[in-house]
């Protein structure tokens, strides 16, 4: 028991970090129509700006990625007005390419700035370890457990009853009529872009102290965030926390219990059988 | 001040068309290594070790090949850490450049070159650790590193003695595979011979290096209560297992081999987690006075920071290489190049003591084990 209750804790772990990357990827594409590639650099980004502010400034570690969530939001904005932006009534596949080129340059970005060395993040409760049940989890796990899931519900909360985020929504649902009845689209995309962003910044900020950071990091992250919102339904931001959490667990258990050599196969099965029978995925609308 | 600058143009144009008629004789060879992506910091090593060599070469003259002096000229291809790419660019390097001999550092780029290096006329220099590496038949294979097969058995005895003089029972072993060619290799040879000693595979779990969380792995493996964890793969990923291993809990000993630079390792896990951990390494760990000199070179050049084994063994290729051309006295050929080379070992003041290069391409590369104790690193001396 203990020892499911153990696979299931780390499912439900790496469920939160591929929930967040995921929620801003759908929320991006639910706007913008772009499979934004670049969403794990740019978690990888905040990661790095996270060390410096902590292990330059000695900034507290919260502190430090709430700076971050900032800067990335400011640079999800640039990146939108300088790539996306222009090219909003081109094919889709040249937001595509475009989002490609982002994640190559930042990736190549991070490697000239700060080269291939690993760097980790300190942070003040090291590795203390709280055990529940005989279960054991570092203190930072719990914590990007508990403040990931905090943000969904904070998210939840602001798409649903505020002004801004309704305007978010309707832009989604049918950007003509949200046009029609006077929305800002162009602001909107931005801000849905400096939300995104900031949400990649979270859980790249969360993931460093247990991972460590370097220009390549965010790469097998953002693979699964694509299977999650694919798995949850493109644009559907319940989706998107479904599916993380459905993919982290599935991993996690599959992995300890059938073979940790398959432990990819099986999030690919679960991606299969889910869209074998709802071929927009849980929550997705047909497109 | 207008003849200053004259002055200063003429030069210019004097150095720039006295300079081509001046050039010595120069002779290219290929370096493949992964400038970027997941194995960067490895592949940018190996660069500039190379470097190191050519530049050290070329400040004496350059390489005397049948009593003339030629001056080194590496050719550099990144191929990403990816096999398709290590191909297009032996390819495109042996047509451009004809060069004959390209290093590289990986079983995932050497192996891929194995399949036209004979036929473009190119001898492959690698530190691939994988057997078949030399299995082939290949007659232009160089390995230049130690290889797995010829090394666990007596390796497997050492770390057993190790283990009884500090009063360690270890019976039952788990066993971490990553998830690459090598890995898989260095497994099943390490868990053949582990098993032939009468000792128990407990569990075994894959990974990948790509990864960032062990807990799938790790909780299975734990469950099986193993008093010995074996990993195989670089520092990074390394740390990551041994901390997350003891956040659940883990009190065993973990043994590491291939390329666990046992220094980085303790930059990135705190010392009482790495407590009972045994890291294979090879002379250059041990900083003797040859790889002392090298550290200092490297540092000069790249503001302080510490270089990687890949980085000296790198350097020491090019050595060998420009040994083996002036033993050849030929420059274009490989096979009279390749047939030289087994007299170019041991290089004087070598950092490895690589030796014995076999008609195969394997050579002999003895390997230690060191210790970490009280946040230092000692030498294991039984």
């Amino acid at each position: 028991m203990t020892l499911f209750l153990q696979q299931l804790m780390n499912g439900v772990m790496l469920g939160s970090i591929y929930s967040l990357v995921a929620i801003g990827l759908t929320l991006i594409f639910g706007i913008l129509f772009v499979p934004h590639f670049a969403l794990g650099h740019k978690a990888m980004l905040a990661a790095y700006f996270t060390f410096f502010l902590v292990t330059l400034l000695g900034m507290n570690y919260w502190l430090a990625t709430g700076v971050s969530m900032v800067l990335l939001a400011g640079i999800g904005v640039l990146v939108w007005r300088l790539i996306f932006y222009p090219i909003r009534n081109a094919p889709h596949i040249n937001g595509f390419i475009s989002a490609f080129g982002a994640l190559m340059f930042l990736e190549s970005l991070a490697l000239i700035l700060w080269g291939a060395t690993f760097r980790q993040i300190p942070i003040s409760y090291g590795d203390q370890v709280i055990k529940i049940l005989g279960v054991s989890i570092t203190v930072q796990r719990a914590l990007v457990v508990g403040v990931a899931v905090a943000i969904m519900i904070a998210l939840h909360f602001f798409l649903k009853k505020t002004l801004l985020g309704s305007a978010i929504r309707a832009v989604a649902q049918n950007r003509e009529g949200a046009l029609l009845v006077g929305i800002k689209v162009n602001r909107v995309s931005s801000i849905t872009m400096a939300l995104g962003s900031a949400l990649a910044a979270l859980a790249g900020s969360l993931i460093g102290p247990i991972s460590l950071v370097y220009p390549t990091m965010a790469h097998s992250t953002i693979l699964k965030a694509f299977v999650v919102i694919i798995l949850g339904g493109m644009g559907s931001v319940g989706g998107a926390i479904l599916g993380g959490f459905l993919l982290g667990i599935t991993e996690s258990l599959g992995g300890g219990y059938i073979s940790s050599d398959y432990k990819d196969l099986f999030a690919f099965a679960v991606l299969v059988i889910v869209l074998t029978i709802r071929p927009t995925g849980i929550f997705g609308r047909a497109l | 001040m207008r003849k200053f600058f004259i002055v200063i143009i003429g030069l210019f144009l004097l150095a720039g068309f006295t300079l081509p008629a001046q050039a010595a004789k120069e002779v290219k060879f290929g370096v493949i290594t992964q400038l970027s992506g997941g194995m960067a910091l490895y592949g940018t090593n190996v660069w500039r070790g190379a470097q190191i060599g050519v530049e050290e070469i070329n400040a004496m003259g350059g390489a005397t090949v049948a009593g003339e002096k030629y001056l080194l000229n590496p050719i550099v291809f990144d191929d990403e850490a990816k096999p398709d790419k290590a191909l297009a660019g032996g390819k495109r390097i042996s047509s451009m450049h004809k060069v004959p001999l390209i290093y590289t550092p990986a079983s995932l780029s050497g192996f891929p070159l194995l399949g036209i290096n004979e036929k473009e006329g190119f001898i492959v220099m690698c530190t691939s650790q994988s057997p078949p590496f030399t299995e082939k038949g290949n007659k232009l294979a160089i390995r230049h590193i130690n290889s797995v097969s010829r090394t666990m058995k007596p390796w497997i005895q050492f770390c057993l003695k190790t283990f009884e003089n500090r009063n360690l029972k270890v019976a039952n072993a788990g066993v971490m595979i990553v998830n690459t060619e090598l890995g898989r290799y260095w497994a099943n040879e390490f868990m053949k011979e582990w098993q032939a000693v009468g000792r128990n595979v407990v569990e075994k779990v894959s990974y990948s290096t790509e990864e960032t969380d062990y807990y799938t792995q790790l909780t299975a493996l734990l469950a099986k209560k193993p008093e010995l964890i074996v990993l195989t793969t670089v520092a990074e990923a390394s740390a990551r297992v041994i901390k997350q291993a003891r956040q659940l809990g883990y009190t065993g000993i973990f043994l590491n081999s291939v390329a666990g630079d046992p220094r980085q390792l303790n930059s990135l896990v705190p010392p009482q987690q790495l407590e009972g951990t045994f890291v294979e390494v090879g002379r250059w760990d041990y900083r003797e006075e040859a790889a002392m000199a090298f550290i200092k070179k490297y540092q000069a050049k790249h503001s302080g920071e510490d270089p990687q084994f890949s980085a000296a063994l790198a350097y020491e290729g090019v050595c060998l290489f420009a040994k083996a051309l002036e033993i050849a006295g030929n420059t274009t050929d490989p096979y009279k190049i390749r047939a030289a080379f087994p007299k170019a070992y041991p290089l004087p003041n070598s950092i490895f003591l690589i030796r014995d290069l076999d008609e195969k391409g394997d050579v002999l590369m003895p390997v230690f084990l060191v210790e970490f104790k009280g946040g230092k690193i000692l030498p294991v001396k039984d």
